[in-house]
């Protein structure tokens, strides 16, 4: 029976596809404020008080894109994924989010104004970005340990 | 949960590739287990002790630890 949600192997490859082409438009888009004219919408009659009559939305989806290629990322099967891959996969989740929760938390203490608006955005990436890393270091720690067996 | 897995594969002169490629697990999954480091599941346990050519109680072991929560 299969209780677990996982992607096929290709995931892998095209969400870091995604992620190459979308992280620089948003880092441009973040930095620079780089925009895509054609994605300049009216959204209300009139502007007023923070809300204005035109939207951009490149920033979001330059923010749907990256999120999306980290999501597949994390969710893509291994080549040789098996039951022991899994619970590893498990346990990088629930250590990635105990670790960005830490991070989260030194965010409010430590970043005010500007710094903290940089520090809200870097969060909104940051789970995913922290369970792929503690998953792929959980596995190459075990590929050492076997390359030192040898 | 102690096991004698490594001892039953070089008996056979297996590789843990080998053994990972019988049952259908990586290598990792193997070497996880020989450490110690990961309990398997009934169903792999059992698939080892089938390709070791076995029964299961030959090469799982509980410890006292496992009675405790």
């Amino acid at each position: 029976m299969k209780t677990y949600f996982e992607l096929p192997v290709k995931y892998h490859m095209i969400g870091w596809i995604i992620l190459i082409i979308f992280i620089p438009f948003g880092i441009a888009s973040l930095f620079y404020e780089w925009q895509i004219d054609v994605l300049q919408i009216q959204v209300r009659e009139e502007a007023s008080f923070l809300k204005p009559q035109y939207e951009n939305f490149t920033n979001e989806i330059l923010g749907i894109g990256i999120l999306t290629g980290l999501l597949m990322i994390c969710l893509a099967r291994l080549k040789e994924e098996d039951e022991f891959t899994r619970l590893l996969r498990l346990k990088s989740w629930q250590r990635g989010m105990a670790v960005n929760t830490i991070l989260m938390i030194l965010s409010f203490l430590f970043f005010y104004q500007e710094y903290f608006f940089y520090a809200a955005i870097f969060h909104l990436f940051s789970p995913l970005i922290l369970v792929y890393a503690v998953f792929r270091f959980s596995f190459l720690s075990i590929n050492r340990s076997i390359a030192h067996e040898k | 949960m102690k096991n004698k897995v490594k001892i039953n594969r070089q008996m056979h002169e297996w590789s843990q590739e080998e053994l990972g490629r019988r049952v259908g697990v990586s290598r990792q999954t193997i070497y996880a287990i020989e450490q110690g480091n990961y309990a398997p599941s009934a169903v792999l346990a059992l698939k080892i002790a089938a390709v070791l050519e076995t029964s299961i109680d030959q090469i799982f072991e509980l410890e006292d630890t496992d009675w405790e929560n």
